[in-house]
Order: structure tokens, then sequence, then C-alpha cells
């Protein structure tokens, strides 16, 4: 299944790169002439209420749907794994102010904490990924200090500090490097939920702006329209339902091939 | 008995009907009712697009020749309706959608659109707004007014018991529009009652006379009609103080009988009204939201009344056997500029704009030919409508000529320049949904408005965030804005620059022209103020509608029509051209029992 996913993220990043050549039409040029028109030769998704071509924007909102997710899963990984390794490398007050700080973080409802986010900073996609890298931040601090306490305790780490490695050659060469599988896995799957919950945001119009096509605005304007024209909320839902689907695939084989207490033995027959 | 399900009522903040047509705040109860939709969305779509044919055109795509929806009854006998013996027409419960909790069941402290429909039931005014937007006597039998118009003189119904069984007189008048300046009350009518009454005096048993301390005049209409022109019970409202709105009494056809918040407010029949007992057993307003739900509880037929239909739905709502009354209301929509900021402060610009805008294609496509396209905004056939004003006709030709000839260059990119500046206007949108779509219609300017070489950014806000940027008119220079008026001489925009919603900053112009055009308007709202005869006042009106032109200070739209859809087992449905209390004499309703 993994190697769906990965053929399937792969198409679609390509596409995402190539969105100027995959597509004929301009995903933003409206005619209101042709609007809630049902899939054809020439608008192979049909179009939606203004008459955009939904095939085009589905296209080019794979590049803000797929940029939003990866830059807001990379932001919290970036950040979750800095404020973890301190906090878990340092402990005393380090640790107690950081993690009570992330404790706090972590009481409010992860939506509502996007909302209230995005509703401070005002809505755009910047805003967006901002509102998803303190969103991750919290879960990946906390996987990050657990893994750094227990590795730290290990004899290797107590071998390279008296060969005289300083603090930070401890915790990039050699604690880092060693705590990432978990991390990895968590990153792998943040992707596929920063990508529901910018959908989810651009749905309730806190999201990019329009005439932005990223999937989950394009749900939310088109909405309206579902019973005259589905295929303007659908196309956009199966796009991203199948590539959120894809990076689980992959996550959870990540998760098979690097967490040792998974590990499957089967009879050889 | 009523159970005390209602909760965190009241609290919203007071605005102006007419410029508000719909209160809708994102609350976190709507963000998560959204949230659900979002994932239902998500998970259904593709089910929906299964079920339908690749071939099978949406019925939204064929705009019909003309509308094809049953104008509004002209009288609400039952002339069309088969004869049915009267003892026949008794029981039933009307269900009727709301697209949202009432603010509050206390009347003085509703003055907006979704409360005042879902809860005046319970009541009646003083003097009532009839289907011809006139004034009709109600709980006054009569009124008198003086020929400075600073004395109204109100003659009452004898026959008249609250629901208590509290006498309704002219005691009961004076508690209640006394009630309207009280700090302590805190009514939504208190800025209105402390500035333009006097006085409230008991003359008899059955006559009230209210003294102005200023002309008003719009009083009867503005404060004798609407929600504090409505009697509450003084005994009732004394005995439960702020507990009111949860045990509401009034005199009105239908009693209180519960409200389940974000559910329904059920009402049931006052066998004793005034106005004949009600046909109807039980009245249930239902809170639905979303719009598309509203349609399919009305296909499905457990609604059988809704406001909110668009015309994308009406072929389908015919096709199930539902009437659409056509309601044309005095609706208005423009495009605001900033006339104190930006780009916009160009006339050059302002026409440009004006003329860029494809307003037949908005009518025929959007509103699939429910809708006409707006001459100095007013519909055909209002009292404020001018052949001779002259409609923005759609020209980006002559709107870039204008533009070249002003200094704005296109360069490379597409965009103009002059002297080193990027010509670029800001928009402002939000989500709201009232006839058209804000946000539809934002994008279709920004569209328009980029193809004659302006470059534009668009920013969507929350209905409240919007109307205070609205308001501040420090980053917008361009807007989309919609005003329903419930008055047949009050369409239009707040031009007036001193308004608290000023639609164009003019208020705030400190260089140019526009200087003296504020001051003309101005002048001319002040004699509009003071001016009783409505003819009078819709010739000074059409002064402001020239200026308007002239001077581009607004771009005049479009003007939608009110669609209603009714179940056909509904009979004797009155709907009124108003967006607020649209149903009249709902006690003369009956359902046609299956």
């Amino acid at each position: 299944m993994a190697t769906v996913g990965i053929a399937f993220l792969f198409v679609v990043a390509l596409i995402a790169i190539l969105a100027p050549l995959v597509a004929q039409h301009d995903p933003n040029e409206q005619d209101l002439l042709a609007r809630l028109k049902p899939p054809t030769a020439q608008h192979w998704f049909g179009t939606d209420e203004l008459g955009r071509d939904v095939f085009a924007r589905t296209v080019y909102g794979a590049r803000y749907s797929l940029f939003i997710g990866i830059a807001g899963s990379m932001g919290g990984l970036l950040v979750g794994v800095s404020i973890g390794l301190l906090s878990g490398f340092f402990g005393g007050w380090v640790d107690h102010l950081t993690m009570r700080l992330i404790d706090i973080m972590l009481s409010f409802p992860g939506v509502l904490m996007a909302i209230l986010i995005v509703s401070v900073l005002g809505p755009g996609l910047i805003n967006i990924i901002v509102a998803l890298t303190i969103w991750f931040t919290p879960t990946i601090a906390r996987i990050m200090r657990g893994t750094v306490l227990v590795l730290k305790q290990q004899d290797f780490v107590e071998a390279a500090r008296s060969c005289g490695a300083g603090n930070l050659r401890l915790m990039l060469r050699h604690l880092l490097p060693n705590a990432l599988s978990p991390i990895i896995v968590y990153g792998t799957l943040s992707v596929a939920t920063a990508i529901l919950v910018a959908a989810g945001l651009s749905f309730l119009g806190l999201g990019v702006q329009p005439p932005t096509p990223e999937w989950g605005a394009m749900i939310g304007a088109s909405r309206q329209y579902i019973r005259e024209a589905p295929n303007s909320t659908f196309f956009p839902g199966l796009a991203i339902f199948l590539t959120v689907l894809s990076l689980n695939f992959i996550g959870d084989a990540l998760r098979d091939a690097l967490d040792p207490r998974l590990n499957v033995w089967t009879a050889s027959s | 008995m009523a159970k005390k399900t209602l909760r965190s009522l009241g609290t919203e903040r007071s605005m102006s009907l007419a410029v508000l047509p719909l209160r809708q705040r994102l609350n976190r109860r709507r963000l998560l009712g959204l949230s659900m939709a979002a994932v239902g969305t998500a998970l259904v779509s593709p089910l929906i697009g299964a079920c339908r044919g690749a071939g099978e055109a949406p019925t939204a795509t064929t705009a019909p020749s003309g509308p094809a929806t049953t104008p509004a009854p002209a009288s609400p006998a039952a002339a069309e309706t088969p004869a049915v013996a009267e003892t026949a027409r008794y029981g039933g419960e009307l269900v009727i959608a709301n697209e949202q909790n009432p603010v509050s069941l206390d009347p003085h402290f509703v003055r907006d659109v979704g409360s005042s429909r879902a809860m005046f039931y319970m009541y009646d005014p003083l003097i009532k707004v009839n289907q011809d937007l006139d004034l009709e006597p109600w709980l006054a039998e009569q009124w008198e007014v003086t020929e400075d118009g600073m004395e109204y003189t109100l003659y009452l119904r004898k026959d008249v018991t609250f629901h208590d069984d509290t006498p309704f007189n002219a005691e009961a008048v004076k508690f209640n529009l006394e009630r309207q300046w009280d700090d302590q009350t805190n009514t939504r009518y208190i800025d209105d009652f402390k500035r333009y009454v006097e006085s409230i005096d008991v003359v008899d048993e059955y006559t009230v006379r209210i003294t102005l301390k200023e002309l008003f005049v719009i009083f009867p209409r503005e404060l004798l009609a609407f929600g504090s022109g409505h009697m509450i019970s003084p005994s009732a409202a004394q005995k439960l103080g702020q507990d009111f709105a949860q045990q509401p009494i009034g005199t009105g056809p239908f009693k209180f009988h519960e409200f389940v918040q974000d559910s329904h407010l059920l009402m049931v029949r006052n066998d004793a009204y005034w106005g004949g007992k009600p046909f109807l057993d039980s009245l249930r307003v239902r809170i639905i939201p979303e719009q598309n739900v509203q349609m399919v509880e009305l296909e499905a037929g457990n609604v059988h009344v809704s406001f909110s239909v668009q015309a994308k739905d009406v072929k389908r709502l015919q096709d199930t056997g539902i009437t659409v009354i056509n309601q044309p209301v005095p609706t208005a929509s423009w495009i605001s500029f900033n006339l104190a900021k930006g780009p916009t402060r160009e006339l050059a610009v302002r026409q440009a704009i004006a003329l860029s805008v494809d307003r037949e294609a908005i009518v025929r496509e959007v509103l699939l030919g429910y809708g006409q396209v707006s001459r100095g905004g007013s519909p055909k056939g209002w009292p404020r409508y001018h052949e001779d004003i002259p409609i923005d006709p759609y020209d980006p030709e002559q709107a870039k000529r204008i533009l070249d000839e002003a200094g704005w260059v296109v360069e490379p990119d597409g965009v103009r320049v002059r002297n080193g500046e990027r010509l670029k206007v800001n928009i402002l949108s939000t989500q709201l949904e009232r006839g058209v779509s804000y946000g539809l219609m934002n994008q279709i300017i920004q569209q328009a408005v980029e193809k004659i070489g302006i470059e534009t950014e668009l920013r969507t806000l929350e209905w409240g965030a919007y109307l205070d940027e609205f308001r501040a008119g420090e980053w917008w220079h361009v807007t989309f804005h919609a005003q329903n008026a419930n008055a047949k001489d009050l369409v239009g925009a707040a031009i007036d620059p001193d308004a608290y919603w000023n639609v164009n900053q003019l208020g705030k112009v400190t260089e140019g022209e526009l200087v003296q055009v504020a001051e003309q308007v101005r002048e001319i709202y002040r004699k509009m103020n003071q001016e009783l005869d409505p003819q009078k006042r819709v010739d000074l009106w059409k002064e402001i509608q020239l200026l308007i032109q002239e001077h581009q200070l607004i771009s005049w739209l479009i003007h939608w029509d009110f669609l209603v859809g009714v179940r056909p087992e509904v009979k004797d449905l009155v709907v009124k051209p108003v967006y607020s209390d649209t149903l009249y004499n709902v006690h003369r309703t009956w359902l046609e029992q299956s």
C-alpha cells in the first residue's frame, strides 16, 4: 500500500509542479456564461459557481494544499524538535518551563487552537502555516523530549561526553540522529493532518483568500451548489481524500519499519 | 408548560435594521457545526457525484426566459383556493424555517431580521406595516398626528388582553413605551426614544398621546411598528424582570410554549385572540442555518415555509410542487468606494470600476433572471425609481480609455502605473449570503477590475469583523454591499456622511471636490429628515441619486427578488415584501389536511 501511496503522491507532486502544463485553463478565469456545468470534454471536472474550470483549480490547488501541508508540518517539526531536544537534554528549570507551556497548549482542542490563531492573525496562506506550526509543536516536542530522556542515559552518550564532546555536538551529532525515527513517522502523518486542517480552515473561510484554488476553500465556496453542481465539490474532495490516504499509507509503512515494538514475525512456511 | 431552555439571549449589539440584512455571527457553536459540515461534505460528495450521470446538466445552468414564479397574491382572501368550510380549516402545525436563533424573545430587544421573523407571532404592534408596505391600524385602531408632526394620539382597541389576562389599555402602552428609555432595561431602542420622545401621556383608558422632542418623520414606522411597538404584558414584565425573555407574554395570535436554542421555537394557538381564533394549532420555527438543508427539508415536507430560497433552487422546488412566491422587495446592492482613502478618491478610477462590471450578466447568469439591473438604487415600480437616472453601462473599453486619459498607463505585467505608483485596490469581502453572496459578487468585481488593469487584493472577514473594517474604512477601497428596507421610500444606501453606517466614508473626506459634495448631501439629508410629505422626500432623495451618479459616490449594481418557498398545503399565507416581520395575518393561515 505504501508503494501505491508513494506513487500517487509522486504524481500529485508532479502535477503540482507542472500545473501550467497540465491544466489548459486559467484556474481563476471566470466565465459567468458557463457556471456550474457538469464535466465535458472541454472542462474535464466541469465548472464552479463562477464558471471557473474545476480541473484547473484542482490541479493548481495541489500546489497550495501540498505546500501548506508540508510547510505546516515542517514548521512544527523544526520548532518542536528544537524545544524537545533542549528540554530533554538540559532538564531542570528549562524542562519544567517548556513542558508546562506545552501542557497549556495541549489542553486546547487542536482545531479550536488553530481557529483562534487564525482569528487573531487574520486569514491567509502564511498565517495558516503559522497556525499549523503552533498546532504540531507541542506534540512533537513531547515525543522528542521523551526520546532524548531515554537516549541520554545510554552508554554511547556517556562515551561521547567522556571524549570531550560539548553540549551542542552531543545534541546534534549523537542524540538527534538517534531520536529521529518516531519523529519521521509522526512528521509524515502530520502532513496528512495539516492538509486536512488547512482544508477545514479554508472551508470555514479562515484559510487562503479567494480566488486562490485551495481544495478546502473550493469545497467551502461550492458547497452551496452541491445539489446543482456536485462536481465542483466532489473533485477537490476526492483530491483531499486520496492525498491524505496516501500519506497515511506511507506513515503506517514507516512506522512498521521503524518502530521496534511493532515488529511482527511470521512463521515461514 | 414552558421549559427553561433559553440560554444566552439578548446579549448582542444593537444594529440598524435597514443596514444589516442578516446578523450572522460566527460563534463557536456555528464553527463546530461548520466543521462537521466540512467533514460531511468531504464524505458525502463522492456519493452524490457517483449518483449523477456525467451528461445530466445541473438545473441551474439553463436560464429561464423570464421568472416563472408566482407573484405575491394581491389580496389575502382565499379567492384562489377551493372553498373549504371554515371549521375544516382548524388544526395542524405550521413549520417555518429560520436561519438563526432569535437574539431575544423580548421584542424590545429585537431589531434584526432573523429574530423578528422568528418571534413576532407572539405579539402585536401598535401600528402594522402591511403587505403594501403601508401603515395600518393594529392595536391602535386609529391615530392622529398634529400638523407640525410633533404629537401623536393613538386610539386603542378595547377588546385586547394579554396571554396572562392582563388587560391591554393606555397604561399598558405607556408602560411599554416608557420601558424603551429606561436605563435599567436598556432596550435596543433606548437611543432613539431618548433622542426623539419627550413624553407619553395617558389621555383616557384607551387613548395615549406621544409628544416628540424633535421632528422624526418616520416615527410611527420606526418606533411603533417594529420591535419597540410590540406590546408585552406589563404585569409579566414587572414580575419577571430580565427573565421575561424566557417567559414571553404578548397579545399575539400564538402563545409561547418552548424555545430550544439551535433547534426550535414552539408557539401554540391563542384561543382568545382579538382578531379571531387562529386556524393553526401551533407554529414551530425551526432553526436551520444551512440554506441547502432548508431546501431539502422544504422538499421533504418537514418545513412548510422557507425565506431562504435562491434562484438556483426555484426549478427544483417547483418540480416538487412547492410554490415559490416572488416578492419584489426594496433591496439595493452596489459597489462601495472608499472616498477618503486610496486610489478610489479619484473620480476616473471610480468611473472605470463602475463601467467594468457586467450587471446584465450577473442578473441573467447568477440570479437566473430573478432580479434586475439597478437604476439609481431602486427597483422598478418603487417610488424612488426614475427612468431619467442613467444606469452604469458595461463598457470595459471606455473604462480603459478613462484610465488612460487619467495618466494610468498599462505596464508589461498588465497593471497600470502613474508616476511610479501602481494602481491597486483592496477589496473587502465577507461570507454573508442574502439574495446574493458577498463573496461571489466581490470575486466578480475583482476579476472585472483586474481586466481593466487594476491590481487587487481581496480579504474575507467574518461578518462582525467585516462591519468593523467597513465602518473604519482603513484598509478597503472597494467592497460589494447590500441593503434592504422595510418601507417604500427608505430604499438606498446610507450616503449621509454623518450616518453610523456611512457606506463610502464621505464624512471623512478632507480634500478635493468631494468636500463640497459631502456638504450638499448633508444639506439634502437635513431637509429630508424635516420633510413630512413623502413625495417631497422622494424628490429630495432624487437629488442625492443624481449626485451619486455624477460623482460616482457608489456604483449601483443589481436588485434581487425575494423568493419564498411555500408548500402547497399551506393556504392563505400572506408574505410581505420585507425581510423582517415577513408574514402577515398568520392567524388566518391554515393547513389543508391530507
